[in-house]
C-alpha cells in the first residue's frame, strides 16, 4: 500500500473507519465573538490543570495563530510520508491562563494607584491566546483581516496516531473521531509534537494530553457540538463526508468550495474552510480595483493551496447570480434557512429538550 | 549482586544518605541507550535519529534488606536536575528497575505475554512514590495499585540518590514480585534523562538481567 491512501496502516491491515465526521466553517460568516471557544470551554475545559486549554479556539490572520507561530514549527508528515520533524509548544506560547492582581487592587488599598492587570508567571505576559487578535496586515486603506476558527482536525491520516507508543490514541471505527484514551496515555507528548496544527496541550496534572473530542458524548445523542451550536454566526456546518444530501459532503465534494487548511501537512484533515471573500483594494485616489482583492489572493493560497482561487471564483459566481434573483444552489446552502436542520442535519436535537425528557423519564420512573 | 540482611529500621534503610549505605557493597552497571530501531513508532524513529538517546552511562547499586523489607539504592551523576513537568517540553529524571515474575522474560522488550514483568518506577516529580508496573512487550505497561513501593530521592552535588523501599512479601498482590530471604531474582535498570527529552522508552538502560541473591 502507498502511504497516502487515506487511512493507516496497523498490523498489515488498512484500518478506516466506516464513515467520517466532519465539519466545515465558513469564514464569511465568522464574527470573531470567540462564543465557540466559550461554549466548549464551558463544556469540557473548566478543571483544574485545563485553565490555558481551548480545544477550540479563533485566531485572527495573518497572525502568528495560537500557539504562536504554530505554522513554523513542523509536524505532519513530509512529501516522502515520513513524519517531519517538530516542536512541543510551550505553555507561553499557547498562551497561559493569566492570574490577575485581584488582591492588589481590591484588597491591598491600592485600587487608585494600580490597575487590574494581569500578572504572568514569569512577570508581565508577553503572549496570550489571541493576542494579536484584530491586527491582520496590510496598510490603511488596504489592511485586512479575517477570522480563522480551529479544532483538532480528526485526520484521516492522524499524526498523533501514528506517533503515541502507547497506542493510546484511536480514530474511533464508527465516525472517525480521534480520541485520547487517558487511562492509557502517560503524558509522553510525542502527539503534541507529531501534530502539525498543534490542537493537542497537555495537562501537567493529570499527566494526560488532552484535545476536542468533537463531542463526542453530544453527538452520540444527535446533539451537534457545542461551538457548532452555540456560533451565533452559524457557521460550523457539521455531518457525515458520505452522506451526499448534507451540507458537509455538498460543500466538499460538489461545488468544492471547502478547502482543507494546509493539506500539504499530509494528515488528510477533516474540518474544511470556506474561504474568506474581501472587498477590493483602493488605489491613491480611493479608486476601488475591482480585479485586486483586498486579502491577498497568494496568502490565501498559502493556507488552503492551489484550490481556493477556484473556490473563491465559484462563489463570486453564485453570489451574482443569486442578486439576479436566479437560483443558486450553493448559497442557499451556505445561508442556512432553516437552522438548525440545513446546517447538521443529523444532529439537530436540542440538549435541553433531551435534558428535559431524561429529566422526567427519572421522576416516572421513582 | 548478594543483598545482606542487617538489623536496620526501614526507615534509616529508606534514607538516601544513610551512613549504612557507605558500608553496603555497590557494583558499577553500566547502562547503553534503547537502540532507535526499537522504538516503537515511525515518528520516534524519524525524530530521534540523530539525537544521542540514553545520556545515563552507569549508575551504582546496592541493596539491603532486614527480614522485613528490602531496599534498592541507585546513585548515578546528573548535571541537570530536572525534577518537574512545568512546561511541555520539560520532562523529569526517573530511574526504575525491572524484575521478571519468573524465569528468562526478554528485558529489551519489557517481556512478553508468556513471560511479564515487574517495573518499579520513579520519577523526580513525584518523591516519595514508585509506581508499579505490569509489562507484556512494548508499550504494555500499566500501573497497578497494592504494591506499596516508597521512593526517597536526594539531588546532591550533580548526582541522584534514590532508594526504592517495599515489603519483601506483599501478600495477595500478584500484581508484584515477592522476595524471601536465602532467595536469587533477576534485575534490571532503566534511567531517564529529562534534559535530554527521555520518556517512554527513550532512555539508558542495562542489557543484561543481574542477579540478586538475598541474604
Amino acid at each position: 500500500m502507498s502511504k497516502n491512501q487515506t487511512g493507516r496502516m496497523i498490523d498489515g491491515a488498512l484500518q478506516q473507519p466506516k464513515r467520517q465526521l466532519a465539519m466545515v466553517f465558513d469564514l464569511n460568516k465568522c464574527l470573531g465573538c470567540h462564543t465557540c471557544a466559550i461554549a466548549c470551554k464551558t463544556q469540557w475545559t473548566g478543571e483544574e490543570g485545563m485553565e490555558n486549554m481551548w480545544w477550540t479556539v479563533v485566531n485572527t490572520q495573518p497572525g502568528k495563530g495560537t500557539p504562536k507561530n504554530w505554522e513554523t514549527m513542523g509536524g505532519g508528515f513530509d512529501t516522502q510520508n515520513n513524519a517531519r520533524p517538530s516542536l512541543i509548544p510551550l505553555r507561553e506560547e499557547y498562551g497561559e491562563a493569566w492570574k490577575f492582581n485581584h488582591k492588589e487592587v481590591f484588597e491591598g488599598g491600592k485600587g487608585k494607584q494600580v490597575h487590574l492587570q494581569p500578572t504572568g508567571r514569569n512577570g508581565k505576559p508577553r503572549w496570550g491566546t489571541n493576542w494579536d487578535e484584530d491586527q491582520g496586515a496590510g496598510e490603511y486603506p488596504n489592511s485586512y483581516y479575517f477570522y480563522l476558527p480551529r479544532i483538532c482536525n480528526h485526520c484521516s491520516r492522524p499524526a498523533c496516531v501514528e506517533a503515541c507508543p502507547r497506542g493510546a490514541i484511536t480514530k474511533r471505527k464508527k465516525d472517525g473521531i480521534v480520541l485520547i484514551n487517558e487511562k492509557r496515555c502517560k503524558g509522553y507528548r510525542f502527539c503534541m509534537a507529531a501534530c502539525p496544527y498543534k490542537r493537542i496541550y497537555f495537562n501537567p496534572l493529570k499527566d494526560n494530553s488532552q484535545k476536542c473530542i468533537f463531542c463526542f458524548p453530544r453527538v452520540e445523542k444527535g446533539v451537534a457540538p457545542a461551538c457548532a451550536r452555540q456560533c451565533p454566526g452559524r457557521m460550523r456546518f457539521v455531518g457525515y463526508l458520505d452522506d451526499v444530501d448534507g451540507p458537509v459532503h455538498q460543500l466538499v465534494y460538489k461545488h468544492k468550495v471547502a478547502l482543507p487548511l494546509h493539506s500539504e501537512y499530509g494528515t488528510q484533515p477533516n474540518v474544511f474552510y470556506i474561504p474568506p471573500l474581501s472587498p477590493p483594494r483602493l488605489d491613491e485616489q480611493g479608486k476601488l480595483l475591482e480585479e485586486e482583492p483586498r486579502i491577498p489572493p497568494q496568502y490565501l493560497r498559502s493556507l488552503f493551496g492551489e484550490p481556493v482561487d477556484a473556490a473563491l471564483e465559484k462563489l463570486r459566481q453564485e453570489m451574482v447570480k443569486k442578486q439576479r434573483g436566479e437560483k443558486s444552489e450553493l448559497l442557499d446552502t451556505l445561508i442556512v434557512y432553516s437552522w438548525p436542520r440545513d446546517i447538521f442535519p443529523d444532529f439537530a436535537n436540542d440538549p435541553a429538550q433531551l435534558a428535559k425528557t431524561a429529566a422526567k423519564d427519572e421522576r416516572g420512573g421513582q | 549482586m548478594r543483598v545482606n540482611s542487617l538489623s536496620i529500621e526501614a526507615r534509616e534503610l529508606a534514607r538516601p544518605d544513610a551512613g549504612i549505605w557507605r558500608q553496603a557493597a555497590s557494583s558499577r552497571i553500566p547502562l547503553v541507550g534503547t537502540p532507535i530501531q526499537m522504538q516503537p513508532t515511525d515518528f520516534i524513529k524519524t525524530t530521534f535519529a540523530r539525537q544521542k538517546i540514553g545520556k545515563i552511562s552507569e549508575i551504582q547499586f546496592s541493596a539491603l534488606h532486614n527480614g522485613d523489607v528490602i531496599a534498592l539504592r541507585l546513585e548515578w551523576a546528573d548535571p541537570d536536575q530536572d525534577a518537574d513537568t512545568d512546561d511541555n517540553d520539560h520532562f523529569p529524571d526517573g530511574a526504575a528497575v525491572m524484575f521478571p515474575f519468573k524465569g528468562d522474560a526478554p528485558l529489551i522488550t519489557m517481556g512478553s505475554k508468556e513471560q511479564p514483568v515487574n517495573a518499579w518506577h520513579w520519577r523526580a516529580d513525584r518523591d516519595g512514590e514508585a509506581r508499579n508496573n505490569v509489562a507484556a512487550g512494548f508499550g504494555s505497561s500499566r500501573v497497578t495499585r497494592g504494591a506499596e513501593i516508597v521512593a526517597s530521592a536526594q539531588y546532591c552535588e550533580g548526582r541522584w540518590r534514590v532508594v526504592f523501599l517495599r515489603q519483601l512479601q506483599r501478600e495477595g498482590i500478584d500484581t508484584t514480585v515477592q522476595f524471601g530471604a536465602g532467595q536469587t531474582i533477576k534485575i534490571a535498570f532503566a534511567v531517564w534523562e529529562g534534559s535530554n527529552g527521555e520518556r517512554a522508552g527513550l532512555k539508558a538502560f542495562s542489557p543484561q538481567w543481574y542477579e540478586l541473591s538475598l541474604a
